[in-house]
């Protein structure tokens, strides 16, 4: 997801960011879907496997890239 | 058997009674309720939902932040911890929980205070509306038929779908704009109704709402002189009542108007693009029918929607002198509306002024048009009701408009249950108090967050939030030493205005808050500072109870030349329904203008005498952390010196790699400097161009951070652009051609005055040239 978001805003890091974020929402949504849990468990499930280290380390990204609207929509 | 006569005249007389009732404030507000609950049905039977619209995360988010800062913690929503890792909740324009109706959020919560609110603000368009149609003279009938041509428009229809409660702010418009009008023609005291609505527009994050209104109060203020312009001694006086108002408006607004100006100044919004819209799509905008694609809104079609049906009558209102500046002011609201599309607009002057210039979208202008529409219509009718009474068949007249105007109605009601329909909603989640963290969260659901004690880092707002690029979502603890080994941490209490906390050092440190720094934070002991945008406080060894506490002077100030202005207001209120006039004279002069005064003072005094620092721009850093103001090139830079006309210069540029494969990031680098003035917006247009093609990776700011035009002199500006080489890209030479551009100025090149050391073309210089191999080891994605 992160390689398609640094193809879709190439130099632009905050929209890199939030185009993951974009496809990070809908695999979520899916993943609640499938397993028939609320969306906002499925978010909660995310922080929760992040501090405690669920993936292999260094897969996951715990920083985002600050707030730069782009100027032109 | 009564003749036809008799039955018109008894028509007209039931009209008469009609006219007299509608008059009375207890039946129109009972019919205004009806129409507005009806509007906002679909609403209330899902009020417990959640909006999962991108904006509504973001904006429903803030007033429930809000809500859980003043019921769980007792504090007022200064500081907002659960969003973007911390930002100044009152100087965040957005916010809609400064304002009366912020009470329902926090009586019913934020998602049954939501249709609530529609409803609440609804009405108070309607009547609104219908006391400025009647101000410009229109009859009582024709006031009611024709409110909600404007309160019940496609804007407030498509406002809770999109999750844009504060667009309900417009519904304040027309009695903002009363206010001027009565206040420069009878009684200044009418003034008070524009300060009061001005005020709450901007507490309930009324973005546009403000400057659109203040548009509007100038034009009522030209439309007031130019009646009087044949008594030119008059003017004078009638300048100094338009002031007057104008000041108390924003000194009872100081209360977030200066936390917003503070925010801003900061953090400017920068838009580069042209926008505008087409004469035909302003009109289906305000006509046509709102489609949908999915659940989001297809296209303008019905966004602004006043109703095909209304046209009659605005017709009708069109005959007589009172019509021409009303309909002059919705002509030209209408011609602002196309923006950049027909060349120039009246849109194009307005954004060069400061506040306007971070105004995006022209179409919001037909808001106006909206209530130019209204008060037409409502002429329209009136004409026709005079008709009627010199002869009973202009009944003829009457009865057509009236009920096309009150047919009026369904496609208004059908625009906002349409749009009610088509929003996507789903339940809360499930509500978990425990310790709050920041987590990486997400900007698209950025709502969910808070209801299990998180924060989202992930963070979008319509300007550049001051972030730390060094937020986490994975700590353990949220406060933490930056040298771990010299002692402990440990939180005694959490709240987002103050975090209490034990430490133990065996040797001075600095502490770190997983939060974004403001110069409002202050601490019990030790020193804030701002570590690389990150809250942290340096400390002496020794055991220590430090708390945190957030109080911003902009809010303090502000808040406190606000209070003032309600005092004075209601001083006045008090003189008024008294009976008292305002003494003539040096003494009544002198009095008024201390009453304006006076809050401005205060607020003057309070700012002076709280100390609080901001970053300077030297300490900025990039979105990666990098320090953007330097004092020299980085190694491995290439010498350029190209000098440009707006008193900058290309010092250098660099690349971190020669050889580039095709899926891998490259880091490229110009070093600017400024040596003179250099105009606002003025930004940097860069373009890769190989034999893969040509890539615009163009920024208004240094490295997407620093203005040109805020550049210290005398230091370097690193400009860093991280870019991707897309895969499959093909093999060869590619070359950056950068330079200086101003999007506000037409997207013109500002001249290269002096090549240097590099090779200039059409004022782009070949700063930088790379190798692209073979698409072999595209870097591994990880998530």
């Amino acid at each position: 997801m992160r390689a398609r978001a640094a193809v879709n805003f190439p130099g632009d890091l905050w929209s890199q960011g939030d185009d993951f974020h974009a496809m990070e929402w809908q695999r979520a949504a899916q993943l609640a879907s499938m397993h028939r849990i609320a969306l906002g468990d499925a978010l909660r499930a995310i922080d929760d496997g992040m501090r405690a280290g669920w993936a292999r380390p260094g897969t996951l990204q715990a920083t985002v890239a600050p707030c730069r609207p782009r100027p032109v929509y | 058997m009564p003749t036809s006569s008799r039955v018109l005249r008894s028509i007209s007389s039931a009209l008469d009674g009609v006219e007299a009732s509608l008059a009375a404030l207890p039946l129109r507000m009972a019919l205004f309720g009806v129409l507005a609950l009806v509007l906002v049905w679909p609403l209330l039977g899902t009020a417990a939902d959640m909006n999962l619209f991108r904006d509504a995360q973001v904006l429903d988010g803030y007033e429930h932040h809000a809500v859980e800062t003043v019921r769980r913690f007792g504090q007022l929503p200064l500081w907002d911890p659960y969003y973007c890792g911390g930002m100044y909740s009152v100087g965040s324009p957005q916010g809609r929980h400064f304002s009366p109706t912020f009470l329902l959020s926090l009586l019913f919560g934020h998602e049954r205070g939501a249709p609530l609110i529609a409803l609440a603000m609804i009405v108070i368009g309607l009547e609104g509306a219908y006391r400025y149609a009647v101000s410009r003279g229109a009859s009582s009938l024709g006031a009611v038929l024709a409110a909600p041509i404007f309160a019940a428009s496609g804007v407030f229809a498509t406002a809770p779908q999109l999750g844009w409660l504060n667009f309900f702010g417009f519904e304040l418009m027309p009695w903002a704009a009363l206010g001027v009008r009565e206040g420069l023609r009878t009684r200044l005291a009418h003034g008070a109704l524009t300060a009061i609505a001005f005020a709450w527009m901007v507490g309930f994050g009324g973005t546009y709402a403000g400057p659109l209104v203040a548009v509007v109060c100038v034009f009522e203020t030209l439309e007031a002189l130019g009646e009087r312009v044949r008594t030119p001694r008059v003017l004078p006086a009638l300048i100094a009542r338009a002031s007057l108002i104008a000041l108390m408006a924003v000194g009872l607004s100081l209360f977030r108007l200066l936390p917003i100006a503070e925010t801003l100044m900061s953090a400017p919004r920068v838009i580069a693009d042209r926008p505008g819209i087409a004469w035909d799509v302003a009109y289906r905008a305000l006509t046509g029918e709102l489609g949908f694609r999915g659940n989001e809104i297809a296209s303008l079609d019905g966004f602004f929607l006043v109703g095909a049906w209304a046209i009659p009558a605005v017709l009708a209102g069109l005959f007589g002198l009172r019509a021409v500046p009303v309909a002059l002011m919705g002509a030209l609201a209408a011609w602002t509306a196309t923006g950049y599309a027909a060349g120039w607009s009246p849109f194009v002057a307005l954004r060069a002024l400061p506040l306007f210039s971070t105004l995006r979208y022209p179409e919001r202008y037909l808001i106006v048009v909206a209530l130019a529409v209204c008060a037409l219509a409502a002429l329209g009718v009136t004409h026709a009701q005079r008709l009627t009474r010199r002869h009973p068949l202009g009944l003829l007249v009457l009865i057509p408009i009236v009920a096309l105007l009150a047919f009026n109605l369904r496609p208004l009601a059908a625009s906002h249950h349409a749009a009610a329909e088509h929003r996507s909603l789903s339940a809360p989640p499930e509500r978990i108090d425990r310790d709050f963290q920041q987590a990486r969260g997400n900007r698209w659901l950025a709502a969910h967050y808070a209801h299990f004690s998180r924060g989202s880092l992930s963070c979008w707002e319509a300007w550049p939030v001051p972030q730390s690029p060094f937020l986490r979502g994975d700590l353990p603890a949220d406060e933490y030493l930056v040298d771990p080994a010299a002692g402990r941490v440990q939180r005694t209490y959490w709240s987002p205005n103050r975090i209490d906390l034990e430490v133990t050092l065996s040797r001075p440190a600095r502490l770190r808050v997983n939060q974004n720094w403001h110069g409002g934070w202050r601490s019990s002991v030790g020193a804030v500072v701002s570590d690389d945008g990150l809250l942290s406080v340096d400390l002496p060894a020794g055991e220590h109870r430090v708390r945190l506490r957030f109080v911003p002077r902009s809010a303090i100030a502000g808040g406190l030349g606000s209070l003032i202005a309600l005092g004075v207001m209601g001083w006045w209120f008090v003189r008024w329904r008294r009976g008292k006039e305002s003494p003539g004279g040096r003494k009544g002069m002198a009095l008024l203008a201390g009453s304006v005064a006076a809050p401005w003072v205060f607020a003057g005094v309070a700012w002076a005498a709280i100390p609080e620092t901001s970053v300077p721009y030297g300490t900025v850093r990039d979105i990666l952390g990098n320090a953007i103001v330097v004092s020299e090139a980085p190694a491995g830079s290439q010498v350029l010196d190209v000098r440009f006309a707006e008193g900058v210069v290309l010092r250098a540029a660099r690349v971190d790699k020669a050889r580039v494969r095709a899926g891998e990031r490259v880091t490229l680098e110009l070093v600017w400097e400024r040596t003179g003035k250099v105009s606002k917006g003025t930004g940097v247009f860069m373009h890769v161009v190989g034999p893969g093609g040509a890539f615009n990776l163009d920024h208004p700011q240094v490295s997407s951070t620093l203005p040109l035009s805020a550049l210290p002199k005398g230091r370097l500006g690193r400009d860093i652009v991280t870019w991707t080489l897309p895969t499959g890209s093909a093999d060869g030479t590619y070359e950056v051609v950068a330079g200086l551009w101003n999007p506000k100025a037409g997207g013109r090149r500002v001249a290269v005055v002096d090549a240097g050391r590099a090779e200039v073309q059409e004022h782009g210089v070949r700063a930088i040239r790379f190798e692209a191999g073979r698409a072999s080891g595209a870097s591994r994605a990880t998530e």
